[in-house]
């Protein structure tokens, strides 16, 4: 019979069909519905969640709100004058602002970015064709201490880019790959407005553990604020350094600036002043000098004339008018030099040691080259050429004149005496945090060379010492129930190549305690008011920040070091 | 007839195709919820529908003999049509298929060209005579390719396929001597071949179409596209299926023509396998009815008209599914009773109440 035969043709093709039509929904079905879902979102990227940046201790210092946005698909909107009337009583915005925006067709416009959360919930509610409003996991920066360490931690613009500081150095690892894909559209590509958000997961960006400490951060701007307001001086910079690892602890930058409105700001309060100024050292570059005598053998207790003023090359040296002149005595010894900050002294031992022995130390202790800590804008001050190493540029650059440095730099510097003799390479990263909170990254602490040797470290702490306790930093620079080691600075600020008048760079740096440093703390006022003296001026702020540090780590003052007291002269 | 007409009346053949068809008003209606142009398809394929029904249980009254009869002056009347399709036919989607009705609509003659090859060709080889030479399929093979080749010319290579495969079938049931049966599937084969190897004998929308069966992947922003997102959409239903009126594939027009062609895409998206097998189920049935109808007709006419027309139905059934899954090339045949379109759905009702007519005459001794 031939209608069998065709009845089981028919059921054989119709049994094939059927297991295919199985095989591609049930079998594969999994495949094809990731296919359909890949194809049918619209490429509006939905940014990660940027990373957080915290202090050592995991405390935030800036993390990401979720925000909400508006944007309009001005092809679906039928009615742009009335559309935005009811937009602008929501956002108060003019709405002869917003209709241009919704007129004239196009598939996307965006009217507002970051509106605040009770707006966006009503513009939900009111539902107007062709205004979506999306969620973003992200969005709003914001800095949990206000203006804290703002010119560290800089700032991000509309789309959480960032644009200074270390937001802006670690943009690639703070930003979160977006999410690819929010709306479901059609095929060509329009939002369509019944679907549902399909919010792909973004994945957010790497967090950034810092070595600062909040709380001393608090601490030294607050001192160094303090010492800005009451000499009413243009700015400053404070640093305090672990100077056994490197690692920053703190690194104030005033004035400062709000991250969240640093459109506000004057962009030069945006500098942070510790790594983008580079500046003349002045006294507190003598302890190279005397680093170079030490270290090319020089005996440490060597004496030189003793003078006030001396010639060089045709120029004239004379010692700052500050009451530890040098008349009266014949010779001095460097520790005196070091002490009463002698500017004639200082030029003695540098033309003693000679140009190559003071270029190489100077060298060595990392002058001239970036400290690579990994903070944007580095200027690595300014090496005098061949030609800056004559008789006459060997004397100035000995007392820290016709060489510039960059803060850190020469915070570094010390941190290498205070340590015993090790450059290190300065930190201001502690790790790289996973958005689970596990570490991706630990940074170790990074020896760049030996500057000097163990002997020669504490032998050059020894004058800083002396300086604290009988030459320009006592008293301001003695911490009660502590010992702090330290050198005052002085300079006169060089503009266009000439010394302007009664602008000065007033600072201080110094270490606590004095013979083996918890601490190195460099503060710089920039142009005060009423004194130009680094004893004056700076050394109170590095006094208190350096007693609260040491209170901080849990050391209390010793009872018997506050009754005696530092001698005094 | 010695038996009360309901009680030969194949109730579950007529019932499972009203099914089918109420199925399918409900995904077209799905199809066409976005697409305004389309809103008002939903509506008009229920009044089609219900001028089929009318047009099936008639056609279920008419003795089938009578078509045997009216055959040539059928046969005459769809070239007519198609001749007139070719001369002053509608264009739509780059083919020339429709005849204007004026206010009426559309309709489109190579549906109807289907029924009509059905009976003229069952005429012809139930003749009084033996088919048992190859050149005995000379007369069956002329009547055939006046009008395919109207119909190609449109060009629709789907019903050309369609009538080829009616054609065949009857010959299956109408030859006497099988081996010449083989004889011209083996020639089949062979001018298939030919064609397909051949340029210029399709058109390059054909050719394309053919290749991209053969390798969906080769050029999936092109002529693969429908292929590939019809396959997606089948896939994206699983075995439950996204909801009704929920299949995003088809909802978001990335599936083409899906109240027409593609409309079992809907369904098996919408619906996932448990909906798109209970439908082909259903077709199951329609099928075995018609087969019924072949296996107890009293005539040699009754056999093959039947067995033309079920012929019909799983052939539209067999292509429009797998094209939906690629293991089909796209070749526009519509789903029976599924589909959006009057007169698709019309010569389907009219082939159902002829095979109802064949099967209520069957002698008693079978089944």
């Amino acid at each position: 019979m031939r209608a069998k035969w065709f009845f089981a043709l028919l059921l054989v093709l119709g049994a094939y069909l059927t297991w295919r039509l199985f095989d591609v929904q049930v079998l594969n079905g999994k495949v094809y519905a990731r296919d359909a879902l890949l194809q049918q979102r619209e490429s509006l990227d939905v940014p990660g969640r940027r990373g957080e940046i915290l202090d050592r201790n995991g405390l935030v210092l800036v993390s990401s709100q979720p925000s909400e946005s508006v944007f309009a698909v001005p092809s679906q909107i039928k009615d742009p004058q009335e559309t935005a009337r009811r937009l602008a009583s929501i956002l108060h915005l003019p709405a002869t602002q917003l209709q241009p925006l919704l007129t004239g067709g196009g598939e996307f416009a965006w009217v507002a970015r970051k509106i605040p959360q009770a707006q966006a919930q009503r513009l939900r509610d009111a539902a107007l064709t062709g205004i979506n409003v999306i969620h973003e996991e992200t969005g709003q920066r914001t800095a949990a201490d206000g203006t804290l360490a703002a010119p560290i931690l800089g700032f991000v613009g509309v789309d959480e880019n960032g644009l200074a500081g270390l937001e802006y150095a670690f943009d690639r690892l703070l930003r979160g790959a977006p999410g690819k894909i929010t709306l479901e559209t059609d095929h060509f590509g329009d939002p369509i407005p019944f679907a549902p958000e399909v919010v792909v997961p973004a994945r957010p960006g790497v967090s950034l553990q810092l070595t600062v400490d909040r709380y001393l951060q608090f601490v030294t701007e607050q001192a160094l604020g303090q010492q800005i307001r009451t000499w009413h001086a243009r700015s400053g910079t404070a640093i305090v350094l672990d100077p056994n690892t490197g690692a920053i602890l703190a690194l104030a930058s005033l004035p400062d600036f709000d991250p969240g409105a640093y459109w506000r700001a004057k962009p030069d309060a945006w500098r942070d002043h510790a790594v983008e100024d580079s500046y003349e050292p002045g006294s507190t570059f003598k302890l190279i000098t005397a680093a170079a005598a030490l270290e090319h053998g020089v005996p440490p207790h060597a004496l030189f004339p003793a003078h006030d003023r001396i010639e060089v090359g045709g120029h004239v040296i004379h010692n700052a008018e500050d009451g530890f002149m040098a008349s009266g005595k014949r010779y001095e010894s460097i520790d005196d030099i070091i002490a009463y900050s002698h500017n004639v002294g200082a030029a003695e031992i540098g033309l003693r040691v000679g140009a190559s022995a003071l270029y190489s130390t100077v060298r060595a202790f990392g002058f001239g080259v970036p400290t690579d800590v990994g903070l944007p804008g580095e200027n690595p001050g300014i090496m005098p050429g061949a030609d800056g190493w004559n008789r006459v540029g060997v004397a100035t650059i000995s007392f820290g004149q016709g060489i510039s440095v960059e803060p850190l730099q020469l915070a570094m510097a010390y941190a290498a005496i205070a340590n015993g003799g090790m450059l290190l390479r300065p930190r201001i990263l502690d790790r790289l945090l996973a958005p689970d909170g596990s570490v991706l990254y630990q940074y170790a602490p990074e020896v760049v060379r030996r500057v000097v040797s163990e002997r020669v470290a504490a032998q050059l702490r020894h004058y800083l010492r002396e300086v604290v306790v009988r030459g320009t930093g006592n008293p301001t620079a003695q911490v009660p129930g502590y010992t702090t080691a330290g050198k005052t600075g002085t300079a006169q600020i060089a503009i266009d190549g000439y010394y302007a008048s009664g602008a000065y760079n007033a600072s201080f740096i110094g270490m606590i305690p004095a013979q083996h440093p918890r601490f190195v703390i460099l503060v710089k006022v920039e142009r005060p008011r009423g004194s130009i003296y680094g004893s004056e001026v700076a050394a109170p702020a590095f006094a208190r920040i350096a007693r609260l540090a040491m209170l901080h780590a849990g050391v209390v003052p010793n009872e018997r070091l506050a009754r005696t007291g530092a001698k005094r002269p | 007839m010695d038996r009360p007409w309901y009680r030969s009346y194949n109730f579950i053949l007529a019932g499972v195709c009203v099914l089918i068809t109420l199925a399918g008003l409900l995904f077209i209606h799905s199809a066409t919820l976005h697409d305004p142009s389309a809103a008002s398809e939903a509506r008009k394929q229920g009044l089609y529908a219900l001028a089929g029904l009318g047009v099936m249980i008639a056609f279920s009254a008419i003795d089938y003999h009578w078509w045997k009869k009216a055959a040539p002056y059928l046969y005459a009347l769809n070239l007519l049509l198609l001749g007139i399709v070719l001369a002053k036919g509608q264009s739509a989607l780059g083919a020339q298929r429709w005849i204007s009705l004026g206010p009426l609509g559309t309709f489109q003659p190579s549906e109807f060209a289907k029924f009509f090859m059905a009976v003229t060709l069952a005429a012809m080889l139930s003749e009084d005579r033996k088919y048992e030479k190859l050149r005995d399929l000379v007369n069956p093979l002329f009547a055939l390719i006046f009008p395919a080749l109207l119909v190609v010319k449109q060009p629709d290579l789907g019903t050309t396929l369609v009538l080829g495969a009616i054609f065949t079938t009857q010959l299956f049931f109408g030859i006497d001597n099988l081996r010449v049966f083989a004889l011209y599937v083996a020639g089949v084969v062979a001018s298939a071949l030919v064609t397909v190897g051949t340029p210029f004998v399709l058109k390059p929308f054909q050719r394309a179409r053919l290749l991209v069966f053969l390798n969906p992947k080769a050029d999936p922003q092109g002529a693969g596209w429908n292929l590939n997102q019809s396959k997606i959409a089948v896939g994206d239903g699983q075995l439950f299926g996204r909801g009704l009126f929920h299949g995003s594939q088809t909802q978001l027009n990335f599936v083409p023509e899906h109240s027409r062609d593609f409309i079992f895409t809907v369904l098996a998206e919408e619906t996932g396998f448990v909906g798109a097998a209970l439908l082909l189920c259903a077709y199951a049935v329609v099928l075995w009815g018609g087969i019924a109808a072949v296996a107890s007709a009293r005539d040699k006419f009754g056999v093959l008209l039947a067995a033309g027309l079920v012929a019909m139905f799983a052939f539209h059934v067999l292509v429009n599914v797998g094209m939906t899954i690629g293991i089909m090339p796209i070749a526009g045949i519509p789903l029976p009773f599924m589909s959006f379109g009057g007169s698709a759905l019309i010569t389907n009702f009219m082939a159902i109440g002829v095979l109802l007519n064949v099967y209520m005459q069957r002698h008693r001794l079978v089944f």
